[in-house]
């Protein structure tokens, strides 16, 4: 393999070249015929009794990414009410107004989808707040019809000035209880304020998180990939972290908050990352986070694969931003050990993990020739099982996926790899600071905000 | 004579005594709002206006359009308090709020919430110091905050109360608030006749012509326009109009009989020729081109050269299908006296 490899590398003749690359890729093909299966495990055996890196990091993936979904799922067979929303004592027969605000620049007429959601819901006793950060098509136009319900209202910015100041300035005007902060491109469901509200019984409540649904998960491949991973990676993620009490995000996509909770902090701070500074300063507060299954909201998802790749640089580099940076001060037991716990389990999970895996991967490929078949053949296969299982897991909890995508899950892997690729470069970029502006907030803004 | 014709000639009279136009005064205790009052006039004010608006549709007088009235859908009364009011509660008790937003902490609020310091506002949330608007604080906009029920909205709703019988009006309901139009009346050339001849123009012929017969009342040339036009959209057969005024040297002149008739020598048989106005006629060419029309226009200035008709001005009118005939008339007639 080093052969072929130093081959393919050292020549300059693109016929050489070309012919190279075809024995290279005919011989990584070849793992995935059923008899390398069988090579596949045999390697895994020599890696169990070597106690190779490799294979410790294969554990501690199966531990960190499989297991926890596998007790949460066994929790839910056993007693599956422990999922349902709290039984309400305190709002019992009551309303208590909520306040749903919705930042939005451009959002066309999906603004008009997202307010009707909120209007025909279960939930009446609702108030909605359109911040519009200067659109330049009819988002406002549009919102403003729904002002004569007596139930909307539609603050127009008159400058562009991000996502966080919108909804600052949605705050500003809310009068309930409640906050529901809600994504303009996502609508909500008829029992989802119901659903979430409950677990604002508990006073150290300062915020629900919804359960996320993909709306246009038919429209390309990619969506239908994204699908399945927010099932698998977000909500399943968010059940076990809720019982543990380490929820580590509340999308800004749809999430309700305690309005005390949210004032108290003083609104959004500036920068990138609004909904996951939100959650850290709320943790930070001592304000309890929960996650509601039976809360679902759904969103339109990047059709795209730059529209995809743009987004999760985004998030990639707010996560290095936000949760090692800005709060970095969460690494002491200042806040409290499952706040530290937190931070060093972003720190190793989404930092460490993925450089590490694409060092090994290139280690592998280079120096180890015998480890070539374990991560082309059986990591495949393990993964693929792997993921078959938490898919059947993520829909028996939750009705998503369908079942029609399962033939999706084999392919699955070569949708994430280019993501870990891209969540590679960012942590790198964002690490050495390089072009850190983003155009989600306007420069002369930017310039005056901290940035850590 | 009857006591109708009776009627209509005091008002007339009423008109050309009260001098260029009989000009409304407004009066809130008068049930339509205004009075119209002619020198010495002791004509009853609710009926003279009927009656200005009867000669008005019979080409008699021209309406001259002074202002638009809102109307109480319960009562008809003109006595409507229109105000802002709460979009949620219809209260009209707002006040207007001026926010700031602070660039490092992203806080907005009201301006009362940043206390105001020699060197500048102090932010509420991190206790910085706002200095220079547009550096490192702008605002996003004001706001309406409403006192009863404490919403705030950028966009107040529109609400009316009649002071006559109380009902309020909000939102929708305000789509139900009725319109009225106030005019002031001046004399047209068909109410000069009139006068002078102390009788009202109603024979068969002169219902439909200006006292001399040779020029179409106004309401009469737009009937036929629309019949043309109507036409135009069924069979796709083609007509042509070209508005005429009189003037020289900037002013208007009244385009009198001696000038129509000049006009109407002109014309085909076929041709009519209307009144749109004491200063201006119409002719109407049915299933003339545009280019046969370009050059009927060509021959009726032709004419002012040759000392014929002096001080002509006209031009072609194009009219769309969707058009208001009226109102797209007038408005050639505007622009050819300016011109």
């Amino acid at each position: 393999m080093t052969q072929i490899f130093s081959g393919f590398l050292s020549s300059f003749d693109p016929a050489h070249a070309i012919r190279a690359a075809e024995e290279y890729f005919g011989w990584l093909f070849s793992y995935f015929d059923p008899p390398h299966i069988l090579e596949a495990l045999n390697t895994f055996g020599q890696l169990i009794n070597s106690s190779s890196l490799l294979f410790w990091s294969f554990v501690y993936t199966v531990v960190r990414y499989t297991l926890p979904d596998i007790v949460i799922w066994i929790m839910y067979a056993i007693h599956p009410k422990t999922f349902d929303p709290p039984r309400l004592k305190k709002y019992a027969g009551a309303e208590p107004l909520v306040s749903v605000i919705i930042a939005g620049r451009n959002p066309g007429p999906s603004i008009v989808t997202s307010i009707q959601s909120v209007l025909r819901s279960d939930y009446s006793n609702v108030e909605i707040i359109f911040a519009d950060d200067y659109s330049t098509d009819n988002s406002v136009e549009l919102a403003r019809t729904f002002e004569r319900t007596g139930r909307v209202r539609v603050f127009a910015n008159a400058n562009h000035s991000g996502k966080a100041v919108n909804l600052n300035l949605a705050l500003n005007f809310v009068r309930g209880e409640f906050v529901f902060v809600l994504d303009a491109d996502t609508q909500i469901y008829n029992d989802t304020i119901a659903s979430m509200l409950p677990y604002f019984e508990d006073p150290q409540v300062g915020a629900v998180a919804a359960s996320i649904f993909v709306r246009n998960g038919t429209a390309s491949l990619l969506t239908r990939f994204q699908r399945i991973e927010y099932m698998l990676t977000y909500t399943l993620a968010q059940l076990w972290r809720d019982k543990l009490g380490i929820i580590a995000i509340v999308p800004g996509m749809g999430a309700m908050f305690r309005t005390t909770a949210m004032k108290g902090l003083g609104g959004f701070d500036m920068g990138l990352g609004d909904d996951t500074d939100m959650t850290l300063r709320l943790r930070k507060a001592r304000w309890r986070l929960k996650m509601a299954l039976r809360g679902r909201i759904s969103t339109d998802v990047p059709v795209t694969l730059s529209h995809l790749m743009r987004q999760r640089a985004r998030w990639t580099r707010n996560m290095v931003k936000m949760r090692l940076r800005k709060h970095r001060d969460m690494a002491t037991l200042r806040y409290g050990f499952a706040n530290a716990f937190l931070f060093y389990e972003n720190l190793v999970n989404r930092t460490i993990r993925p450089l590490a895996i694409v060092g090994l991967a290139i280690y592998a490929h280079l120096y180890r020739g015998v480890d070539a078949p374990f991560i082309i053949g059986f990591l495949f296969w393990f993964t693929s099982l792997e993921l078959f299982l938490k898919v059947l897991i993520a829909r028996d909890m939750t009705t998503e996926p369908p079942l029609g995508q399962l033939w999706l899950v084999p392919l699955y892997i070569f949708y994430r790899v280019p993501l870990l690729l891209n969540q590679v470069t960012q942590v790198t970029r964002e690490l050495l600071y390089i072009k850190t502006w983003h155009p989600y907030v306007p420069k002369r803004i930017w310039k005056q905000t901290p940035h850590h | 004579m009857s006591d109708r014709t009776a009627r209509l000639l005091r008002a007339l009279k009423v008109v050309s005594e009260a001098g260029p136009a009989l000009e409304p005064s407004w009066n809130p205790h008068a049930r339509e709002g205004v009075v119209y009052r002619g020198t010495g006039s002791e004509l009853n004010d609710v009926s003279l206006l009927g009656d200005l608006e009867e000669l008005a549709n019979e080409d008699y007088l021209e309406r001259v359009f002074v202002d638009r009235l809102s109307l109480c859908p319960n009562c008809e009364s003109h006595a409507l308090n229109v105000r802002e009011v709460c979009l949620t509660c219809a209260s009209a008790n707002l006040s207007q709020i001026k926010t700031l937003l602070h660039f490092r902490c992203g806080f907005v609020g009201p301006v009362s919430a940043f206390a105001e310091e020699p060197r500048g506002r102090r932010c509420p949330k991190c206790r910085k110091l706002l200095t220079d608007l547009g550096t490192d604080h702008d605002s996003p906009g004001d706001y309406f905050s409403c006192r009863t029920c404490n919403a705030s909205f950028q966009v107040a709703e529109v609400g009316a109360r009649c002071l006559s019988c109380g009902a309020r009006f909000v939102g929708v309901e305000m789509q139900r608030v009725g319109q009225r139009d106030v005019f002031a009346y001046r004399l047209a050339a068909l109410g000069a006749a009139a006068l002078s001849e102390g009788r009202l123009l109603e024979g068969p012929r002169e219902a439909l012509h200006d006292a001399d017969g040779v020029v179409y009342r106004r309401h009469v040339l737009i009937a036929h326009v629309e019949d043309e036009r109507r036409r135009r959209l069924g069979v796709g057969t083609g007509f042509g109009l070209i508005v005429l005024g009189s003037g020289q040297n900037g002013s208007r002149a009244p385009f009198d009989d001696k000038l129509a008739a000049t006009v109407r020598g002109l014309l085909a048989d076929n041709d009519k020729l209307g009144r749109l106005d004491e200063h201006h006629v119409v002719a109407l060419l049915p299933g003339a081109s545009k280019s046969q029309t370009r050059t009927m226009l060509k021959r009726v200035l032709a004419a002012r050269g040759a000392s014929a008709a002096p001080g002509i001005r006209a031009d072609v009118v194009d009219l769309p299908d969707a058009a208001n005939v009226a109102e797209q008339l007038d408005e050639v007639a505007r622009r050819i006296d300016g011109a």
